[in-house]
């Protein structure tokens, strides 16, 4: 018998995390601080993939482990509804000129950094991550309800490591931020 | 197995009762019973009465206060409070007061000088999930010569907000 075991259950109780993404931040590369509004429902994924080679062996087993691709990305929904999200969630700039917002033109891709931060109820730290150069990929969705209505985000981290909104070899495509256990 | 000290719902009851002390009584310089039997507000045109509803937080569940703030009217005479209005205005205060994300949550092991226990506070979160909020605020018309605004909040510790382990030691 392994006797490593010796504690049950919740170990560091300031960590729990409860509620929402409560502030979202996208900055045009070399610009200034946008808050995109109230962000319900946000979800930040870190995905990661592996290639894997089997040997002979019988029964096979991995014998190498190649990692081949990493991604970052944010979903959650816009509820505040005014030309600069709209633009924006259609992958247009975050500064538009005008209250008409064309939608099927073809124009060059639109680049930002996000950021979002929310705290942990506890000790009031806040957990960050950022997103150096991002794109959104979401459809815009409006819909119709007795509740605030929001479209959809979706917004896809893409590789940095020219730096061009700030990411670098070491982060291409961002950074989670989080304080050490017991903090 | 021995209840940690944030668990105990003596130091959560107080803890709440020295929040509420702190941010609305004393700086309102309004009189407060913390389920005094002796309370007496036979001379107090506006007090503050706070009910323990529920005994959770700490257990996995919740903790509910009822705050309940009394205003004279006296009849016709001209400082009654026969509109309401300072009902209305204490009632702003106190979740003035109350509108926070938490509390701090103290030891009272010696309870003339609690001392702050770290990393452990009492989330101010209604059952709709909204923090800060009230669970329920009602206007209860006339009694008795007083009326009365009814607060209720909801508190809880963040490890309440945890699924339980499947066993405790």
């Amino acid at each position: 018998m392994y006797a490593g075991f010796t504690k049950q259950g919740g170990i560091d109780e300031s960590a729990y995390v409860v509620g929402h993404w409560s502030e979202i931040l996208a900055t045009p590369c070399g610009g200034s601080d946008y808050h995109v509004g109230n962000c319900p429902d946000g979800t930040l994924e870190v995905s990661r993939e592996y290639y894997t080679h089997e040997d002979t062996s019988l029964p096979r087993k991995v014998d190498i482990v190649v990692p081949i691709r990493t991604g970052m990305k944010f979903t959650g929904v816009v509820e505040e509804i005014h030309r600069r999200n709209i633009s924006w969630l259609l992958g247009q700039s975050l500064a538009p000129t005008s209250s008409y917002i064309y939608v099927g033109a073809m124009g060059p891709a639109y680049f930002f950094t996000l950021r979002g931060r929310r705290h942990r109820p506890a000790d009031n730290i806040a957990l960050e991550f950022c997103m150096w150069k991002c794109m959104v990929s979401s459809l815009f969705s409006l819909g119709s309800g007795d509740e605030a209505q929001g479209s959809p985000l979706e917004v896809t981290a893409l590789d940095d490591t020219d730096g061009d909104c700030g990411g670098s070899a070491t982060g291409p495509l961002g950074y989670l931020w989080a304080p050490a256990p017991g903090t | 197995m021995t209840v940690p000290v944030e668990r105990k719902s003596g130091n959560i009851v107080r803890s709440i009762n020295k929040f509420i002390e702190d941010n609305f009584s004393t700086p309102n310089s309004i009189d407060t019973n913390f389920q005094d039997s002796l309370f007496d507000n036979r001379d107090k045109d506006l007090w503050l009465d706070v009910k323990i509803l529920k005994h959770g937080a700490g257990r996995l569940s919740e903790t509910m206060v009822q705050l309940d703030v009394y205003s004279r009217v006296r009849g016709d005479e001209d400082d009654g409070d026969q509109m309401g209005a300072d009902l209305i205005d204490a009632a702003d205060k106190l979740h003035a007061a109350m509108h926070v994300d938490r509390i701090q949550l103290y030891d009272f092991t010696t309870p003339a000088s609690p001392t702050p226990v770290a990393s452990r506070v009492l989330m101010v979160q209604n059952s709709a999930g909204k923090f800060r909020e009230p669970e329920d605020d009602t206007d209860v018309v006339y009694e008795a010569g007083v009326i009365r605004r009814s607060l209720t909040y909801r508190f809880r510790l963040p490890s309440d907000a945890s699924a339980s382990p499947a066993y405790y030691d």
